[in-house]
């Protein structure tokens, strides 16, 4: 029998706050996958994964999760935050207590830092309660009393941004990945048939046998390969690569500039450069967005548009949550919108603007630069009402056919409450009224976000 | 009575605000009188007023109806009060989980680290309900996995199993007709063995003299509990190897935690053969360096029937010998009911823990043929309430 690979977390995940409030950071997409789908896809099984307690009953094993040591078979571990996964097939060949460990770099955790590892179950036993804490420093020095050390050159994730600057490189990486699937082919290999289509460096467009594209449309593949999935490109769209649109999204006459990463599933429009949009997402109509990362069941209204480079040409700095404002160190840097963000038509974002989870943005013209998880408002913010919050997704899952299960309720009521205190500094009291052109963009907003998650129309 | 009793006096950190509450509503009541008296005498009232004042009685019945009407009142509001206020938590007999005004008189969720090995090892981890933790650190030369797999099939919860070394060991029993033979051989399913015990346990010798090196987690475990349970399970071959290791020893002399000891119900067989109570706590102290602090012995009646059993397979009941006694105390709380004597530096309490179940025998032999058979185990939720019971009195 073969290993059972565990994906764990480590006390990096805080630099990633708010964004992994509702996903463990195996689940951010980075390239074409998410950690998760790109073990799976490279070992043709599903790696379990331990998280936070509030998400270990949707993404992890449970909150107990005892099962996960009850084979006999060596137990193999890997980061959540590990980039790239090209060492574990070594990792798994290793004799059983053998440890990877990798650079830190600069973050939360100073020195080396356990990439992986493949066990014994007895072995395995003396840490995971550790991992199951986030405590993989304790870990790590347990397992350096038994188990033999090697260190690996690997990348971590550290920070939010770090998504954004490795996305192309690992949209190119994970290519070798579909070379075992026979249902992709390249443009050379199977030329795609309409009119207006130009395709240049077709031998690097990667076509699913159910990609649909309507000419006219350009695929500009010579500065890094393009994927699409199962997905409908509208005339008029521009895509250059390194660039990955996912199972069943919409491409409505958009330009993706390189480096971009559409999840599956979303509604994409406008201007998107260099953004990763996890899943799930709309952002149909016109409007720029760089250099940005959108979590699952987002949507931006029309014309909603986000800075990713200042007028100084300085770096980009933004709040991390508990670490104060960090310098990011890039020049160009957009937004970080958590899962179930709602923004209104209009709403301009500065660089390393940051909304937590669930938060509903409207009817202000330059929205904060950080605004905390299950927030409401534009001109006045206050606390998002779960009860609100709740049946909203409910309503948006619903229009894609998906069911908001009783365990992710849970999930987001249990964000809600662990973030309560960081809405602790809003506006005491009852909102103040709303001007009418105010209240106008909220009913435009409104009637967008409705228009915006219309299904799909088919064939 | 005695019920009634018990109810009212959940109130007992209510008395004084109670009495107070009485002294107020006492005196806005003579306050309200004046009132009425002076309305009486100024205002002229319409003639309703004569019936409901009870005018048409004389003053000493008119005060006895109000007096009396009053205290049924007050006793109902008291009787109510004493339901409302103590909310059990956790229904169960002896009220162990009740709060009371915000003050929870239970333990609270308990750090527990047990010693065990085998059923009993699942057995116990009922208790993983009530504790914060409960740390399962799993017999020396087992592995790990197979309580996975076995605690994999209930729902348990907060109990988390850990071996003491990555590895397992090898531990070697020696007879007492000198025979020395792996404690993974199955010696209590051995029918040649079956009359024989053993005389000695150890390590065996590491193939390359490696130091035993002993999991941060045991030790933790260990050092920090609120309590150390050892047992339920085979003293030999779930207690004992670990109990071999120094290092898990000093650790449980670091912990402060009572250490409490499950008694095997019956013996087994070539491995505690006419073993007593007293004979089960000394190899504890011999191997581990120290006596429990309590010890729980079962003492529920056991049926004949099944004795005989047990007898057929050379097992007999482990019996509390008068002569063993060193001392009888009484318990300083007076809620425990048990009997409780001193036997080798432990307390040693006895209560109903175990329960007859029925239970489908085959034969290895015969196969196709099986026979359900009534067989004594201890029961999960009797040990659960008594260690609770133990931990109440820390």
């Amino acid at each position: 029998m073969s290993d059972t690979v565990i994906l764990f977390e480590d006390e990096g995940y805080r630099t990633f706050l708010p964004l992994v409030y509702s996903r463990p950071i195996c689940d951010l997409r980075c390239g074409m996958f998410t950690l998760r789908e790109r073990v799976a896809a490279l070992l043709g099984r599903q790696p379990a994964a331990i998280c936070r307690a509030h998400l270990a009953s949707v993404f992890g094993a449970g909150r107990w999760p005892l099962t996960l040591l009850r084979e006999s078979t060596p137990i193999t571990l890997v980061n959540s935050r590990a980039l790239n996964v090209d060492w574990l097939p070594r990792l798994l060949e290793e004799p059983v207590n053998t440890l990877y460990i990798a650079d830190a770099g600069p973050g939360v955790l100073a020195g080396a830092v356990l990439l992986g590892a493949r066990l014994s179950p007895g072995l395995a036993s003396a840490v995971l309660l550790y991992l199951m804490e986030q405590q993989s420093e304790r870990a790590l020095a347990e397992l350096r009393r038994f188990a033999r050390v090697v260190e690996v050159e690997a990348r971590l994730l550290t920070f939010p941004w770090d998504l954004i600057s490795a996305n192309g490189e690992q949209i190119t990486r994970d290519v070798r990945l579909l070379a075992t699937n026979g249902a992709w082919a390249t443009a050379a290999e199977q030329p795609p048939t309409g009119a207006g289509l130009v395709i240049h460096a077709p031998e690097r467009v990667y076509l699913h046998a159910n990609a649909r594209l309507d000419g006219p449309l350009v695929l500009d593949a010579r500065d890094g390969p393009i994927l699409i999935d199962a997905a409908q490109i509208e005339p008029f769209s521009f895509i250059q690569g390194p660039a990955f649109v996912g199972a069943g999204s919409l491409i409505s006459s958009a330009r993706l500039r390189p480096e971009t990463t559409i999840g599956p599933v979303c509604r994409i429009g406008g201007e998107v450069e260099a953004c990763i949009v996890q899943g799930h997402s709309n952002k149909h109509h016109d409007g720029f967005l760089g250099h940005s990362y959108l979590g699952e069941w987002v949507n931006i209204g029309a014309m909603t548009t986000n800075s990713d480079l200042k007028n100084t040409y300085g770096t980009i700095r933004l709040v991390l949550e508990g670490f104060g404002q960090v310098d990011s160190g890039v020049l160009k840097l957009g937004c970080f919108l958590a899962d179930h963000v709602k923004l209104g038509i209009g709403v301009h974002l500065n660089g390393g603007a940051v909304i937590g989870t669930g938060s509903n943005i409207f009817g202000v013209h330059f929205a904060p630069k950080t605004i905390p998880p299950f927030t409401w408002g534009g001109e006045v913010f206050r606390e998002y009402r779960i009860d609100s919050m709740i049946d909203v997704a409910r309503k948006v899952m619903s229009r894609r056919k998906i069911a908001l299960t009783e365990s992710q309720e849970t999930l987001l009521r249990e964000v809600f409450a662990l973030t309560r205190g960081s809405r602790a500094e809003m506006v005491a009291g009852p909102p103040l009224r709303m001007q009418a052109d105010a209240e106008a963009a909220l009913a435009r907003a409104e009637a967008e976000a409705v228009r915006a998650f219309e299904p799909v129309a088919p064939g | 009575m005695h019920p009634i009793l018990k109810r009212l006096s959940s109130l007992v950190y209510l008395a004084r605000p109670l009495a107070l509450a009485f002294l107020g509503i006492l005196m806005l009541s003579l306050g309200f009188a004046y009132f009425f008296i002076l309305f009486y005498r100024t205002i002229a009232l319409p003639e309703i007023f004569q019936y409901l004042t009870l005018q048409f009685l004389p003053r000493w019945a008119r005060g006895l109806v109000f007096v009396t009407a009053g205290l049924v009142v007050l006793l109902a509001g008291i009787w109510k009060l004493s339901g409302v206020v103590v909310i059990p938590l956790n229904a169960r007999p002896g009220g162990l989980d009740e709060l009371v005004l915000g003050y929870r008189s239970e333990v609270v969720s308990p750090y527990i680290a047990v010693l065990s090995g085998g059923a009993g090892m699942l057995i116990l981890a009922t208790l993983g309900r009530y504790a914060a933790r409960l740390t399962c650190i799993t017999p020396a030369q087992d592995p790990v996995e197979y309580y996975y797999r076995a605690s994999s099939l209930f729902n348990v919860q907060n109990v988390y199993y850990v071996a003491p070394t990555p590895l397992p060991l090898q531990i070697e029993v020696e007879l007492d007709t000198g025979v020395r033979c792996n404690i993974k051989q199955n010696i209590s399913h051995d029918e040649q063995l079956a009359a024989r015990h053993v005389t000695n346990i150890m390590l065996a010798p590491a193939p390359d003299a490696a130091p035993l090196e002993v999991t941060r987690l045991t030790l933790d475990a260990l050092t920090s509990a609120d309590a150390i349970i050892l047992g339920p399970g085979s003293l030999f071959e779930s207690i004992l190897p670990n109990l071999l290791i120094p290092q898990v020893r000093e650790a449980i002399k670091q912990s402060k935690g009572p250490k409490i000891y499950i008694c095997n119900l019956m013996t087994e067989p070539g491995l505690t053969t006419g073993f007593s109570v007293a004979d089960h706590i000394r190899q504890i102290v011999r191997y581990g360096g120290f006596a429990p602090d309590y010890v729980l012995i079962n003492a529920q009646r056991i049926e004949p029937e099944v004795r005989q059993i047990y007898e057929a397979a050379h097992q007999m009941v482990v019996y509390l010998t008068p002569e063993e006694y060193e001392e009888t105390i009484v318990s300083a709380t007076g809620q425990m009911t048990a009997r409780e004597v001193i036997v080798e530096g432990a307390v040693v309490i006895e209560a109903d823990l175990a329960s007859a179940v029925v239970q489908l025998s085959a034969s290895l032999n015969h196969p196709g043929e099986s026979r359900t058979v009534r067989v004594l185990r201890h029961d999960p939720d009797k040990l659960a309430g008594a260690i609770q019971e133990i931990l109440r009195r820390e």
